[in-house]
């Protein structure tokens, strides 16, 4: 009897109907692929970054998967260190979701330098003291955490599965996934500092500039527990979503309500943290240095005045918050997930204002002008990128591998 | 990254770094291993059963 | 902070731009260009694009005629000192130490070759003084042979800036060391191109820590600032002008504050 590429106990759609719905994602990815040819052949020309606005949409686009990625850590410290038994009823998407964003987010730091042929310098010339570097070595190594948490997935395919060396790889894997879980906890812990403390060291850069606990600034920490906050959020939603384009229900709502209630109470003290935050930068710190907190958002072109400010705390941060924590809120599926997309639009206004507008905002006097930039259509793309990138890995993954241990159950 | 580099310096925070770093490639590196060389004992030990 | 070598003398270059005498011919710009081998395209008019290692600005204080007035303001690479002498702002950041802070004379050197483009240098630069390679460099046909061959010039996609000279300097340490005494080098021997080009005589370099060099009663002038002063970067270039507007111009301050030189008074 030959055995079913597909996972045991459950249905696929058809190859042809497969391929048809990748075929989108696959135009995306090819013009992409001759966007990012454009990049590395011709060089960074090819944008319209300056030296103004040396970061850009990239570094944005970086942060914020990188962020919303987050649910995988967060999810293997929920279900294997705490031992959340229900967490691992979605732990599977979620690392193949943290797959998809940090391999994203490594394509793009490779784009995004200047000589993409030294980028190993920052490996062998190690300076310590950058924040980038400790982000290199952690997103890298994570990475590497994160592939082998997604190889026992891979290997649970039936076909694989009849290898005998790759049964008992699996299974082996799985018993010691604490142990590497752990680890990508560690890992996860600096880097998602880490890409905090890039705008948060930046003593040039008032708008940016926090003060904080050794050498690490406040929003070291804050994008931490952000990325913890949101990312189950995102792996939530995103799950939800595939739901419904599979039009199968594949995790119980039970699940969801655990980690949006989880969520929502580690997004109102983060929430609460990046207030006081906000306040104490816009009294004491900013003051210090000649800057009024009104500076920060005025005179600036459409989409820089003080309401992104108000969004991202109070549209999308404590009001979400608030539905998240109260059980009406949760067992309410759309209230739910509204809150979860405005949670996740909050956390990527955080990333977009803490890396764009920092390096918008003018410094001298004599320059009033905010900078402004629109990006490339290299830029533009290559951002969309991971998104057709992920549709196409979730989607070979969803229909190969048993990523939802409650499908067979929830679709008799 | 190493001593030969001249942008190392022998100091404390040095250590802590490469030695943090070193030890999570060492964790995730041994785990692998721990498992590959489990699966191969776990295929003899099964075959073992199966010849008696 | 790094300790300097038993033999190595202390030495802290600095610059004193005098912005009353500045007429905003660019001179500076046009010698730096020729001495550093900057490379410059065809198409110069948007200047977030254009690498100079010294810009010069127009500042005007913003009123109506008759009352207009005009400032012309360069402005190199600060050469920050930064925090605890030894981290300027862009130093610490740089992933690979292709930028590093030099003690033994508190210039911020600039590697290109072991720069990878990050840019994470140019966006902790308050002074936007880090300018990037977008693209590769290429002179008029013959004018490559005219480059300077003490300065290598930069490939695509590395960070450069201003280094006050400091090849200038190597050749003035190698001429003191030739003539006996390694440690004596005068004003005159180390001077960049842009102090030299000045035809105002508004630039002057030296060593700040050196009473028998300009610089050192210059920068401590009352009407001495530095530009962005309050970010705490410690810039090594100093600007002198006796206008209060100037003052106001170059750095940040809150509706009630004053800058140091006119607190109290009214000018």
């Amino acid at each position: 009897m030959t055995t079913s590429a597909f996972p045991e106990g459950v249905k696929r759609c058809s190859s042809g109907k497969f391929i048809l719905w990748l075929l989108p994602a696959f135009l995306v990815l090819l013009i992409a692929a001759y966007a990012m040819f454009r990049v590395w052949f011709y060089g960074l020309n090819q944008t319209n970054m300056n030296d103004a606005y040396g970061f850009a949409i990239w570094i944005w686009a970086d942060l914020a998967v990188i962020a919303l990625g987050g649910g995988a850590f967060f999810s293997g410290f929920l279900a294997y260190l705490v031992g959340v038994k229900k967490v691992k009823n979605i732990i599977n998407f979620a690392v193949v979701l943290g797959v998809v964003c940090y391999t994203s987010a490594l394509i793009l730091l490779g784009l995004d330098v200047g000589q993409p042929l030294r980028g190993w310098f920052i490996f062998w010339h190690a300076n310590i003291h950058s924040m980038l570097t400790e982000v290199a070595f952690c997103l890298t190594i994570y990475l590497g955490v994160l592939i082998v948490e997604f190889i026992p997935v891979i290997l649970e395919n039936p076909k694989i599965q009849k290898i005998r060396f790759f049964h008992h790889l699996s299974h082996n894997m799985h018993e010691i996934m604490a142990v590497f879980a752990a680890t990508g906890v560690f890992l996860s812990f600096f880097h998602q500092g880490s890409l905090g403390g890039v705008p948060g060291v930046l003593y040039g850069r008032p708008f940016a500039f926090r003060e904080g606990l050794f050498i690490w600034p406040w929003t070291f920490f804050l994008f931490t527990w952000s990325a913890a906050a949101v990312g189950p959020l995102f792996t939530a939603t995103m799950c939800r979503l595939t739901e419904f384009i599979t039009q199968k229900k594949l995790v119980k709502d039970d699940v969801y309500e655990l980690l949006a209630k989880i969520s929502g109470w580690m997004l109102l003290t983060y929430i609460i943290a990046k207030s006081l935050d906000t306040i104490y930068w816009a009294t004491v710190t900013a003051p210090a240095r000649g800057f009024a907190f009104m500076d920060f958002y005025s005179n600036n072109p459409a989409y820089y005045g003080v309401w992104i400010l108000i969004a991202e705390i109070v549209i999308c941060g404590f009001l979400p918050a608030l539905i998240l924590i109260t059980q009406k809120g949760r067992e309410n599926k759309k209230l739910l997930f509204g809150a979860a997309i405005l949670a996740i639009i909050g956390l990527c206004i955080n990333r977009w204002v803490m890396v764009l507008q920092v390096l918008a905002a003018p410094l001298k006097p004599f320059q009033e002008e905010w900078f402004v930039y629109s990006p490339a259509w290299t830029e533009v793309i290559t951002t969309i990128m991971p998104i057709a990138y992920g549709i196409v890995l979730i989607s070979i993954a969803y229909r190969y591998l048993p990523l939802f241990p409650q499908e067979k159950e929830l679709n008799p | 990254m190493f001593p030969f580099a001249y942008e190392w310096t022998w100091y404390f925070g040095q250590y802590l770094f490469m030695g943090a770093a070193g030890f999570a490639i060492s964790v995730v590196g041994a785990g692998l291993t721990y498992c590959i060389v489990k699966s191969i004992i776990d295929i003899m030990i099964s075959d073992d059963h199966a010849e008696h | 902070m790094e300790k300097l070598p038993s033999h190595t003398k202390a030495r802290h270059f600095g610059m004193v731009i005098d912005l009353d005498k500045c007429t905003g011919c660019a001179s500076c710009m046009v010698a730096c260009y020729s001495e550093n081998n900057v490379s410059f395209r065809d198409e110069e008019s948007i200047k977030l694009l254009s690498i100079n290692w010294i810009q010069v600005y127009k500042i005007t204080n913003g009123k109506p005629f008759p009352d207009t007035e005009v400032c012309y303001l360069p402005q190199p690479c600060m050469q920050c000192d930064g925090k605890d002498f030894g981290h300027p702002p862009c130093v610490s950041v740089c992933p690979a130490v292709a930028t590093d802070f030099d003690t033994p004379t508190g210039i911020v050197s600039q590697i290109p070759v072991r720069c990878f483009g990050c840019r994470y240098c140019m966006a902790a630069c308050p002074y936007h003084a880090r300018k990037f390679n977008w693209w590769d460099p290429v002179w008029p046909a013959d004018m490559e042979r005219y480059l300077s061959p003490d300065v290598s010039p930069r490939m695509r996609g590395v960070i450069e800036k201003c280094t006050f000279c400091y090849h200038r300097f190597q050749r003035a340490r190698q001429q003191a060391y030739y003539k006996g005494d390694a440690e004596n080098i005068k004003e005159a021997d180390y001077q960049t191109a842009c102090t030299q080009a000045c035809p105002s005589g508004a630039i002057t370099f030296g060593d700040m820590d050196n009473p028998d060099h300009a610089v050192y009663t210059l920068k401590k002038s009352r009407y001495a600032f530095r530009l962005l002063e309050r970010l705490g970067t410690q810039p090594s270039v100093y600007y002198l002008s006796t206008r209060k507007w100037v003052h106001r111009a170059c750095d940040n301050y809150l509706e009630h504050e004053e800058p140091a030189a006119f607190a109290g008074k009214s000018a």
